[in-house]
């Protein structure tokens, strides 16, 4: 066991590179190495520097004799107290020396081969260091490795959680690269332009999309500056569609290259077609209602500029102002009540009602007006129980709604019938009004009981909003879950009827 | 005739009678009708000097009736003013190949459709060039 005395130089003993240093960086990036920790004794100097020492003490002892033989003693203690402490320099020297070397040569665990060859403690000692940096290496991999394969999960569900997004949007979404090629594709923009979304081939733009619109408006947005905004309208075939284009740069360079384009398109079909029902609305509703208005105005100036000369006459055109007034007041009513219903905001109060009392009390209602016009006005009530649940008012408004109209539409000395039964199979009650009226013509009476329909040949013998038959349409079946039903034959009369749910 | 007669049409009674009387304390003859049909019908039968006549009517519309009033020789230099309760005024296209002089929107006011029919009574005295 004999330690190699290396040739000293002045480099390697001067390297201000620490070996702790090296041992350092290697842990930083770890967390606590892997395995147990095993606690290194540094041992100080080699075992044999000892003997010198022993030997001193030893001769130090057998002074306890002559003077000249003291003497040489002393001499012979003093060297080997030097012996031992030069031996002792020594031996830290090569093993510092060779602690660096094995420092140093342990960083590439390649090299172990060539490393030192070393004595008993230091190749314990190199053996630990050894493991510990083997372990450190291998943790730094490992968290390296999972770094990057958790890193590539992470995109990877993130990817698949963006594309399951975009495909739920209702809304079709294409992304058009720099080169007019097709990047992206969500669910709904598959569907509409009938391709598959997964298909990873980058194709032309054009050749996948089939219209030709659509491509221009891709192209004129990649021609446009960055981050610019266009909007177009898309009417392929019956549906239309908004499409919102936009120019986005790739990153934050903006020299026009690595842009791309992202088209969303919106269908705008129903939004077009309510916005044409509701505005045909506002025109009907706002006509129903200069009708009375031109009335007020043209009466009111008469009083003023004092062309009603006689009481009589002021009387006659107050009169005419006051029942106009009204008119326009059960106009607005109605559309309010119409309206309300149709948006679910009216309040409904429901509770068991007798159709039989609400009949009775319609036909009271009506018999003053029935007479004006010498009608036969009855009702046939059936005895069985006919309770249902309802709005008792709203109830009352429809049956009056429909003998209202049948005594309006059946010329002098006719006759009108309200019927009252219960429709057992079915489980409802149903009222039939019955007229010997104009009747409907066929063609006509699919529209009945839309808003603002008249049927154009009766509208002489009757003035009516048209919105009467629609109210009762939507008290009876948006409120109540019943049904309405007409029946008719022209010159001859026509049944209008409502079934409702038995309670 | 001795005055000036003036037909009327117009589904709404009211307004047949504030405009009838309007006119007939002015010192005109009036004739009412009630939808367009009855509206011709006079007009064929009785050559007023003016019509006022609405726009929506039963039968015929007030459009309709000026339409035909006009290709026929015997009534196509009657002048006519027609009332609209429509939303949007009408334009020259619709009033092609009528004698429509004057579109007046409704609510109107009496004393203004008065002063017009004066107006245009006295201007149709004058020749007119054919369109």
């Amino acid at each position: 066991m004999k330690t190699q005395i290396q040739p000293w130089s002045a480099a390697d003993e001067f390297d201000d590179e620490s070996p702790l240093a090296i041992v350092a960086e290697s842990t930083t990036e770890s967390s606590a190495p892997a395995g147990g920790d095993q606690p290194f004794r540094a041992r100080i100097g080699p075992r044999w520097a000892l003997a010198p020492l022993a030997a001193a003490a030893l001769i130090e002892a057998m002074q306890w004799g002559g003077p000249i033989q003291a003497r040489l003693m002393s001499v012979l203690s003093g060297a080997c107290l030097l012996g031992a402490g030069l031996a002792l320099w020594l031996g830290l020297k090569t093993q510092r020396r060779q602690m660096q070397d094995l420092l140093l040569g342990a960083g590439s665990t390649s090299r172990q081969k060539s490393g030192p060859r070393l004595t008993g403690d230091l190749r314990d000692f190199e053996a630990t260091l050894r493991t510990h940096l083997e372990r450190i290496e291998a943790s730094v991999q490992k968290s390296r490795d999972d770094g990057l394969s958790l890193g590539y999960r992470l995109a990877a569900t993130e990817k698949r959680h963006t594309r399951a997004v975009l495909d739920c949007l209702a809304d079709a979404v294409i992304v058009v690269d720099s080169g007019g090629r097709l990047a992206y594709a969500n669910e709904p923009a598959g569907t509409l332009f009938g391709f598959k979304p997964d298909d990873e081939a980058k194709r032309a733009a054009a050749e996948m999309i089939a219209n030709e619109t659509l491509v221009q408006q891709l192209t004129t947005t990649l021609r446009s500056p960055l981050k610019s905004r266009r909007h177009a309208e898309l009417a392929m075939g019956e549906p239309t569609f908004d499409v919102w284009l936009t120019h986005a740069a790739e990153g934050p360079s903006a020299e026009g290259e690595g842009g791309f384009v992202v088209a969303v398109l919106r269908d705008a079909t129903r939004e077009k077609a309510a916005s044409r029902v509701m505005s045909e609305f506002v025109s009907h509703v706002s006509h129903e209602l200069r009708t009375p208005l031109s009335s007020l105005k043209a009466y009111v100036e008469m009083l003023m500029t004092g062309e009603a000369e006689d009481e009589q006459t002021r009387k006659e055109y107050f009169g005419i102002i006051d029942a106009e007034t009204d008119r326009m007041a059960r106009l607005i009513d109605e559309i309010l009540n119409i309206s309300r219903i149709e948006s679910g905001v009216v309040k409904v109060s429901r509770e068991p009602v007798s159709l039989s009392l609400v009949v009775r009390e319609v036909v009271d209602v009506m018999k003053p007006h029935a007479e004006k016009k010498q009608i036969r006005l009855s009702d046939d009530i059936s005895p069985i129980a006919h309770e249902v649940l309802a709005d008792r008012d709203m109830m009352k408004q429809c049956v009056l709604n429909l003998v209202s109209n049948a005594v309006k539409y059946t010329p002098d000395g006719g006759k009108v019938r309200v019927r009252l039964a219960v429709d057992e199979s079915n489980r409802r009650a149903v009222v039939e009004v019955t007229d010997s009226g104009l009747g409907i013509p066929e063609s006509d009476l699919p529209k009945m009981f839309q808003k603002f329909f008249r049927v154009k040949a009766n509208s002489k013998i009757a003035k009516g909003t048209g919105l009467g038959l629609n109210l009762v349409k939507n008290i009876v079946e948006t409120v109540h879950g019943g049904q309405v039903g007409v029946r008719s034959k022209v010159n001859e009369g026509s049944t209008f009827s409502i079934a409702l749910p038995l309670v | 005739m001795n005055s000036t007669t003036i037909l009327v049409a117009d589904d709404e009674p009211h307004i047949r009678h504030v405009v009838s009387a309007k006119l007939k304390n002015a010192g005109y003859d009036v004739l009412v009708a009630e939808d367009g049909r009855e509206a011709y019908e006079l007009a064929k039968a009785n050559h007023p000097s003016l019509i006022v006549t609405d726009c929506q009517m039963p039968e015929m519309s007030g459009l309709e009736l000026c339409g035909r009033l006009r290709s026929e020789a015997d009534t196509a230099d009657i002048p006519a003013l027609i009332l609209t309760a429509r939303g949007f005024s009408l334009d020259a296209k619709d009033l092609e190949g009528t004698n429509i002089r004057e579109v007046l929107a409704k609510p109107f006011s009496p004393r203004e459709l008065l002063s017009k029919v004066q107006q245009h009574l006295n201007a149709a005295s004058m020749p007119v060039a054919k369109a």
